[in-house]
């Protein structure tokens, strides 16, 4: 609809000043509230208010794909649980095998004079937002200060480290993706034969991509990534935790370093529960 | 009274679209292309209201998003607001009842909203924040087609008598 002059508004531009205005103040707001770790009350009530429908959206699409994906898949859901029988059996040997390499390790360390590492307690979440910001990888628990989660902690998926939290409302929390390009990660090559050091980062895409490894080093698609637990700013991923599996091994343009792409263990287009090391 | 019907069937569209965004933010990826269905939403409704309620709701959207990922939150309100805003007064000198207009209009106002963005939030790497730009902007695209043809059947009956000078 073509609208004449004499039906528009008198002052068109009061009303995008006004909420422009807005827009700037509640920016310097919550930002001021983010660098402290904390999220501003007007985000916090607005996340109270909508976390709601956002969960109970999310949870009819997850009750759908359970009680739908069954057809689709009948076929292979044979093959698959035998597949994963076999699996469990194996993982079972190695997991009793493991236990007493621990027990074995810990009580060496204690002769030895090492300091005994504590397991943080794991404190379980559900993701009620997946990618909630254009402009950060990120995905919004159900946890928050109220259940004694601060700024900092790691998250971390059954498969493999998610990232760190970096704001906190009283019953949410953001958590910054290890794939966003502000978030890296002291990183290892787990195979015994290697343990090459360096730093996985976020690309803002899929992949990881570790840097800091040296022209030649020993390191090959397939190998495993583990938190190395080093680094200053980056030693708040304790040691060991899964990080993701290398895919592409090369060099960079210089020909001094390698350029490693890094796959995450856990699959973040998917994710719908977590737990924050506390 | 047809007016506020729209303007209420927008703000609908707008906060909806940005629930399942929030939902099922990744499975509206197409590879490495990324959609932002609450932009879409307010994109589309722009077409259906005037600038002040464009910028209000553009404001509203970059507050739901800023509240849950409040990296940038002043430069996604005001991108918004923005985009709004221009979608509204666009409105007024556009044949509303067209998939390609909104195709089209979702498309740029996406590079617009990006441009605005990085005017406000000068990112490090242009080059793949470019790259990101122009994927999100074809993601929304094409996503403004299902979406256009969606919010069509409940606002377009609503928007004969609208006067935006009220």
């Amino acid at each position: 609809m073509l609208l004449t002059d004499n039906h528009r508004p008198r002052n068109r531009y009061l009303g995008v000043v006004i909420c422009v205005v807005i827009g700037i103040a509640m920016g310097i707001w919550y930002g001021a509230a983010r660098s402290t770790g904390r999220s501003s009350p007007p985000a916090a009530a607005v996340r109270s208010a909508t976390q709601p429908v956002v969960t109970g959206v999310r949870s009819v699409g997850t009750w759908m794909r359970r009680q739908t994906s069954w057809v689709v898949r009948a076929r292979q859901l044979e093959a698959e649980n035998q597949q994963l029988r076999a699996k469990l059996g194996r993982l079972e040997g190695e997991i009793a095998g493991l236990r007493e390499a621990d027990a074995t390790a810990a009580r060496l360390r204690s002769q030895i004079g090492f300091a005994l590492t504590s397991t943080p307690r794991r404190l379980a979440a559900d993701v009620i937002a997946l990618r909630p910001s254009p402009y950060c990888d990120s995905v919004t628990l159900n946890r928050g200060s109220a259940d004694g989660v601060r700024s900092g902690l790691v998250v971390c998926a059954p498969q493999g480290v998610l990232g760190r939290v970096f704001e906190v409302a009283p019953h949410t929390c953001g958590v910054l993706l290890l794939t966003d390009t502000r978030c890296a990660i002291g990183s290892v090559i787990q195979r015994a034969a290697s343990r090459v050091t360096g730093v996985c980062r976020g690309t803002g895409g899929q992949a990881l991509s570790m840097v800091y490894v040296a022209h030649g080093a020993d390191v090959r698609v397939g190998d495993t990534v583990v938190s190395s637990g080093m680094g200053e700013a980056m030693g708040i991923f304790p040691k060991g935790l899964p990080i993701g599996r290398v895919t592409r091994v090369g060099d960079d343009l210089s020909g001094a370093a390698m350029v490693i792409d890094v796959t995450p263990a856990a699959g973040y287009d998917r994710i719908e529960e977590a737990y924050i090391l506390q | 009274m047809k007016a506020r019907t729209t303007r209420i069937w927008a703000t609908l569209a707008v906060f909806g679209g940005f629930i399942v965004d929030m939902a099922y933010g990744h499975a509206l990826n197409l590879g490495p292309i990324r959609a932002d269905l609450g932009f879409v939403c307010l994109m589309v409704a722009g077409l259906f209201v005037g600038a002040s309620t464009g910028a209000v709701l553009g404001l509203a959207l970059g507050i739901l998003q800023a509240s849950y990922g409040s990296v940038y939150a002043g430069s996604v309100m005001v991108s918004r607001t923005s985009v709004g805003w221009g979608v509204g007064v666009l409105e007024e000198h556009l044949f509303r009842d067209s998939a390609y207009v909104a195709v089209a209009l979702t498309f740029a106002g996406t590079l617009f909203c990006e441009l605005t963005f990085y005017a406000c939030a000068p990112q490090a790497d242009v080059r793949a924040f470019a790259i990101a730009s122009l994927r999100t902007a074809c993601g929304n695209g094409l996503l403004a087609l299902p979406v256009y043809l969606a919010l069509r059947r409940v606002m377009a009956r609503n928007t004969d008598e609208v006067d935006y000078s009220r």
